[in-house]
């Protein structure tokens, strides 16, 4: 097929060169563009396979009629041929290379003024930039400054990709020896011997980027807000990017314009600011000036007035894991503190210089987006929990005992009360965003020492939320996920009453005739779950399954999951097709007989896989079938009978083929 | 203007606004909770032989034998007697007084024929014509469940202050019980309707030309408004039962509420935190959960309003449940005429539902449910549907208290096994207390209440929105409710905050009345002279006879005096016409300082001290002793015997002035 395509290619050429600016999809350019990317990367060489494209390139390259898409796609296309060392000597003795990549050239043509082509010259200029000869000729050919001025470019892409480019530009400026700072190694700078040189060659290149950087990074007028969180995302990619002695220099270079931009306290600055701070951060020793100054400026970004900054500044920090046990310790007192705030439980100690941020937050937390902040806190419950216990301002069963506070405060027929926060309580009522994040919080927690003894609180509020009418299906879905965590790490579930398991039951029960099909769906699921539990001690002190302890076992799990196969909502009855196989398959034992009950189930979901008019649920059973019938031993006899029959085979037949 | 609460109950509120001579009763809701009281009326005794067999009470020391008029039954006291209302108060103001009574919604005008019988009420009530018909089913409806199993046994003995104090609670706790009432005749309530007028939305009806009052869509029931009372220069709005849910009622018409200068709100919901949506899912979810485990359903409920919509979800849901086989039934004395009725009412309905009726279809889809026999009603367990009756089924019924009408007899019937569900929709009351002389109960017990009415975020909006001077609301409005004390968005918290009421409350409504609009006859205008006093105002003085009449005020001019016949007798002293002196001329304009001190010193004036006050200044003419006093609105000369000096300064002040 290459070779036809190959061959109708100087036509194809011929095409777009008369094309002039009528041609009305460039997605065809796109896809000739893949395919030279494919036959570059057999290691074919593409000038080889196709000689006549370095023709059509300078054909273009002298011809400003040509459209902007052709002209965009040219201009990827000599990258991608110059990405080659001899392609780049083909193009570079046709003199055609200058030409292209020189912005003057195009704006001389009145054509740079189109972003189509600027983003054509800087991937091309992308492209381009694999080997040393390439680095040369960029360096020769001062392409530093127009890529510089790109960074900040009117368009989103084009920023982006120049972003990309001047990090690429750096990575193959460092000596071989930083190379892959991530492990990785650029192809050309296989050449060791001639790297170091190489490096010195271009020390003008890092000079102006250093250059550059320092005086970009400080905002000065707010308008310029846009290019500044354009130039500390370069900054933080740069940062992860560059190998050690070029990220000093790089570092050196803004520190000083990052302490000054800290000090603004420009909220829209504050995460790409941080990203930044935690990217330099990452690869220092701790004893390095830098190290020092970037840990001093956490700290201030940790005591900045906004209460919102101070959160994120936080969250960014855990996140980070970074190493200072007393910045990790401060993030997660101020993560903590809506929390504490809000519910009233004392997670924190007295703590005189959180006691202004307190006061901030305890404001904030009065207006409408305290949700927001809410969400922050419970969303870095997991980091929290991470954590060495003696970093915790508090144990984790407390944070466990705030969280199921909070899930009654926010239950809409709750009459909980806290010694918190109470105007907090009108915002968060009802809320499911809160409630889902606070369901998130309480399953990662599942795993923290010395919960169990609050289990039980955490099975009543769970089943709270199960039987609300105002629960979303997302939190009974989360609810769910919650109870089969907890049982999944509680193996002893002998606290469950009788009581407490007929109310879990009832609610049950109840969403799987919920009016809404995610509610039934994730009931389904959650009983195909349950099975899975591992094996627990119940009440009457024997190992038991947990479906049932909680349900009371498959004669609760099993009429219900009948009932959900009739169910008009085709992703319920494929639910609970993968759930009743879940229930059934452990009790078949090799070689027994079916009793009634499994062999009517064994019919209806061969009906299921004649009858069905949807497929998800067809394809539920077909899965099922597959699993019971590679596990012969556990297949159900009726099922064998069936799996001779002709349906099956083809079935199976057109199954092995996909 | 003054507004007496003769309820205190929120959502079933009876007012009386005194204003502008005119007095207007706003709704007579009667308040049926004081039913829970006393025991079930069964209907069937065979049925339900526990509840004759009830212990009669009997104080622990024996001192107080009541037993032939209390029974207990788990450990609570009931009445046994025919069940009695608490009424509206009839001893804040005088009854016949009143000149019109407006109705928002049927569920507000239930204690009607109390207020229009027998207290010499001679005025007029407006309603719109589905309020008037489902409120005739509603009435005739309650009449038919007392008097189908009357009771000849009237308890009174226990309503006596001694005794009462003595009973154990709630029954000791009862308020103004010797103003319990039983229910009226069905004459009573032919009598007390046909004193009703017709009016539709924004119809506007003047009332002795002092007031207009125009009825408003509220989007709560049927028909359901709310009223603008307006005169023209003060707009009182009443809102009472309102909805912004899209359900079957025509939507609310916020827009004619702005403006106003008080504006009295009531009939919020009484579920602030459950969301009608979620409790209509529950309400289903819990009906298909009891009918697939075999049992049966019972849905206590009024036979109009909710029921509605409740049958429409179900029309939805009943297949995807797989309940298409189960029997619904809707017992009712006036079953037929409530679904029959909610369908011909086109023009009070919703969009959606008004356009089915041009296509044509019937608006609501229970008139599908019934062709198809899914939904079967009749007028009581009696007769036909015993015949019929299948279970496992789902029994839609009256009374929604458990205390008359068919329910008592499916809680006797369903009540031991717990198969068996009752759902409760109707907020109006307690269901733990609904359910206490049914006690011990197997049957399972789901309380779904589904009130569409404001909610308090959705009122406060509302608030918002029509920008009202003044705000009157029950005062359970103006503190969260008892059990969630927490709850600050469970109560209206507005600027300036709202003026609560309660039973008994006489409240002086806070806004004085500042004009009156005034009439002039054409030839009265044509006479006047006007002259211009700045640009684009100008004024003329008038002098004319004002008539009022009717409450309109016209000024007419005054008559001339017939011209004196010449006769030779002496006149009569009495006889001469009152001689009218002509107006003084009325002055304007302002004396400016500098000038009239420059006027003065031409004058010989010379010594003048001069302080500056508050409104003004005084001169003080130190030579002459005399004070000259320049204010905003008036100038004083205080001159003491000097009468020409005071003259002088008196035409030197006229000149600046202008003479009108």
């Amino acid at each position: 097929m290459d070779s036809q395509c190959v061959s109708i290619l100087p036509r194809v050429c011929g095409v777009l060169l008369v094309s002039g600016s009528s041609l009305p999809d460039d997605t065809s350019l796109e896809k000739l563009l893949d395919w030279f990317t494919t036959i570059a990367q057999t290691g074919t060489s593409l000038l080889e396979a196709c000689p006549c494209l370095v023709d059509f390139v300078s054909k273009v390259a002298f011809d400003y009629t040509s459209g902007s898409s052709i002209l965009s796609f040219t201009l990827k296309l000599t990258g991608l041929i110059g990405a080659s060392e001899d392609g780049f000597k083909v193009l570079k003795e046709c003199s055609v290379l200058k030409l292209v990549f020189n912005p003057q050239h195009w704006q001389e043509a009145g054509l740079w003024e189109d972003p189509c082509l600027r983003i054509g010259w800087i991937q091309g200029l992308k492209m381009i930039l694999k080997h040393s000869e390439a680095l040369s000729f960029f360096a020769q050919a001062d392409l530093i400054e127009p890529l510089l001025q790109l960074q900040t470019d009117s368009s989103l892409f084009v920023a982006s990709a120049a972003n990309q480019t001047l990090a690429q530009v750096l990575l193959l400026c460092q000596s071989p020896s930083s190379v892959g700072h991530n492990g990785s190694k650029n192809r050309d700078l296989e050449h060791n011997s001639a790297s170091m040189e190489t490096t010195q060659n271009y020390s003008g290149i890092i000079t102006k980027v250093s250059d550059y950087l320092n005086k970009s990074v400080v905002l000065k007028e707010i308008s310029q807000l846009p290019g500044s969180q354009q130039i500390l995302r370069l900054l933080a990619m740069l940062l992860v990017r560059v190998g050690p002695p070029l990220r000093d220099t790089l570092l050196l270079a803004v520190i000083n314009s990052l302490e000054e931009l800290v000090t603004t306290s420009c909220s829209q600055l504050t995460v790409p600011l941080l990203d930044v701070i935690l990217a330099a951060n990452s690869g220092l020793r701790d004893d390095c000036v830098p190290k020092q100054r970037l840990i001093r400026l956490l700290w201030v970004m940790l005591n900045m007035k906004k209460p919102v900054d101070v959160m994120q500044a936080a969250a960014a920090v855990l996140r980070s894991h970074q190493s200072d046990p007393a910045l990790s310790a401060h993030s997660a007192r101020v993560l903590l503190l809506p929390l504490d705030i809000v519910t009233g439980v004392s997670l924190l100690d007295e703590n005189s210089t959180e006691e202004e941020l307190r006061i901030l937050i305890t404001e904030q937390l009065k207006r409408k987006s305290c949700i927001s902040m809410i969400c922050v806190c419970l969303s870095n419950i997991p980091q929290i929990t991470l954590m060495a216990s003696d970093c915790l301002p508090c144990p984790q069963r407390l944070i466990v005992t705030a969280i199921l506070l909070l899930l009654r405060l926010c239950c809409v027929d709750s009459s909980s009360s806290s010694a918190g926060c109470v105007e907090v309580v009108r915002f968060i009522t009802g809320n499911s965003k809160v409630q889902k994040c606070a369901l998130e919080a309480l399953l990662v927690l599942s795993k923290s020492p010395g919960v169990k003894m609050v289990l039980v609180e955490v099975f009543k509020v769970l089943t709270e939320y199960l039987n609300s009418h105002s629960s979303d299906p997302s939190v009974l879905q989360k609810s769910y996920q919650a109870v089969i965590k907890w049982v999944g790490v509680c193996p002893d579930l002998s606290c469950i009453t009788d009581q407490l398991r007929e109310g879990f039951i009832q609610a049950v029960r109840k969403r799987a005739c919920d009016t809404r099909w995610e509610a039934r769906d994730s009931t389904v699921e959650f009983l195909g779950h349950l099975v899975g539990a591992p094996s627990c001690w119940a009440f009457t002190e024997q190992e038991m399954e947990p479906s049932d302890v909680l349900l009371g076992g498959r004669s609760f799990t099993v009429p219900l999951l009948k009932e959900a196969l009739q169910d008009p909502e085709s992703y319920v009855r494929a639910s609970s097709i993968s759930a009743l196989a879940q229930t059934l398959t452990p009790s078949w034992q090799d070689g027994t007989a079916l009793t009634q009950e499994q062999e009517d189930i064994v019919t209806q979901l061969q009906e299921v896989l004649f009858q069905d008019s949807e497929g998800f649920a067809r394809r539920a059973a077909v899965k099922v079938s597959l699993i019971w019938t590679g596990r012969s031993n556990f297949t159900p006899w009726s099922w064998q009978n069936w799996c001779w029959t002709e349906p099956f085979r083809i079935l199976r037949h057109l199954i092995l083929m996909l | 203007m003054k507004l007496y609460c003769l309820s205190g109950h929120p959502t079933l509120p009876c007012n009386v606004l005194k204003f502008k001579s005119t007095t207007i009763m706003l709704d007579c809701g009667l308040d049926t909770t004081s039913v829970l009281n006393f025991l079930p009326l069964p209907l069937v005794h065979r049925i339900s032989p526990r509840l004759s067999k009830l212990p009669g009470w009997v104080s622990k020391d024996g001192s107080l034998n009541l037993e032939k008029e209390l029974k207990e039954c788990a450990g609570r006291v009931f009445v046994d007697s025919q069940p009695e209302f608490c009424l509206p108060e009839r001893e804040l103001l005088d009854l016949s007084t009143i000149d019109v009574i407006l109705i928002s919604n049927y569920h507000c005008m239930m204690a009607l024929p109390y207020i229009t019988e027998h207290t010499g009420f001679t005025g007029t009530v407006y309603a719109t014509e589905p309020t008037l018909q489902i409120g005739r089913l509603l009435m005739e409806e309650l009449v038919n469940f007392m008097e189908r199993v009357p009771k000849a046994q009237s308890a009174t003995c226990w309503k006596n202050k001694e005794i009462q104090r003595m009973l154990p609670g709630p029954l000791k706790d009862a308020v103004d019980v010797w103003t319990w009432k039983r229910c009226y005749s069905m004459q009573e309530v032919n009598s007390a309707l046909s004193k009703v007028q017709l009016v539709g939305y924004s119809q506007k009806v003047e009332l002795f030309g002092a007031v207009q009052v125009s009825p408003l869509s509220s989007g709560y029931s049927l028909g359901s408004s709310n009223w603008v009372i307006q005169s023209h220069h003060e707009k009182v709005s009443y809102v009472s039962g309102s909805s912004l849910l899209t359900t079957h009622p025509q939507p609310m018409d916020q827009s004619s509420l702005k403006n106003s200068d008080v504006l009295i709100l009531t009939g919020l919901t009484q579920m602030p935190t459950a969301n009608p949506d979620g409790m209509l899912g529950e309400f289903c979810s819990n009906l298909a959960m009891t009918i697939r485990a075999g049992g049966n359903v019972l849905v206590p409920c009024y036979s109009s309003g909710v029921i509605y919509d409740l049958l429409e979800c179900l029309y939805q849901f009943i297949d995807s449940a797989n309940l298409g086989t189960t029997p619904f039934y809707f017992i009712s004395p006036v079953a037929n005429s409530s679904l029959e009725f909610s369908q011909i009412f086109a023009e009070w309905l919703c969009h959606n539902k008004q356009t089915k009726v041009y296509l044509p279809e019937p608006p609501f889809p229970h008139a599908e449910l019934i062709q198809t026999n899914k939904l079967k009603h009749y007028p009581s367990i009696h007769g036909d549907f015993s015949s019929e009756f299948r279970q496992p089924c789902v029994v839609f019924t009256g009374h929604p208290s458990l205390r008359f009408g068919d329910v008592v007899h499916f809680m006797e019937l369903w009540g031991k096994s717990s198969l068996n569900t009752v759902i409760f929709t109707e907020p109006d009351f307690s269901y733990l207390d609904a359910l206490a002389p049914y006690q011990p109960l197997a049957m399972k017990c789901v309380y779904c209440p589904i009130d569409t009415r404001l909610n308090f975020h959705q009122v406060s909006k509302l608030l918002k929105e029509v920008q009202p001077l003044h705000v009157v609301c029950p005062e359970q409005y103006t503190q969260p409710p008892l059990t969630q004390s927490h709850r600050s968005d469970l109560m209206l918290e507005l600027q300036p905050p709202p003026m609560p009421y309660r039973r008994c409350s006489v409240l002086n409504l806070p806004f004085r009345r500042r004009y009156e609009r005034v009439y002039i006859l054409p030839e009265l205008a044509n006479s006047l002279v006007p002259s211009e006093v700045k640009p684009g105002v100008s004024v003329a003085t008038v002098s004319a006879v004002l008539q009022s009449k009717d409450n309109k005020h016209t000024l007419q001019s005054v008559p001339k005096a017939p011209p004196v016949a010449p006769s030779k007798k002496r006149k009569r002293v009495m006889e001469e016409p009152p001689v009218t002196m002509a107006p003084k001329p009325l002055l304007s304009g302002a004396v400016p300082l500098e000038a009239f001190l420059a006027t003065l010193q031409k004058h010989g004036i010379t010594e003048v001290k001069v302080e500056e006050t508050a409104d003004g200044h005084i001169l003080h003419l130190q030579a002459e002793d005399t004070l000259i006093q320049l204010e905003e609105d008036g100038t004083h000369i205080v001159c003491d015997n000097n009468e020409p000096l005071r003259a002088t300064l008196r035409d030197l002040v006229l000149r600046f002035l202008q003479k009108l």
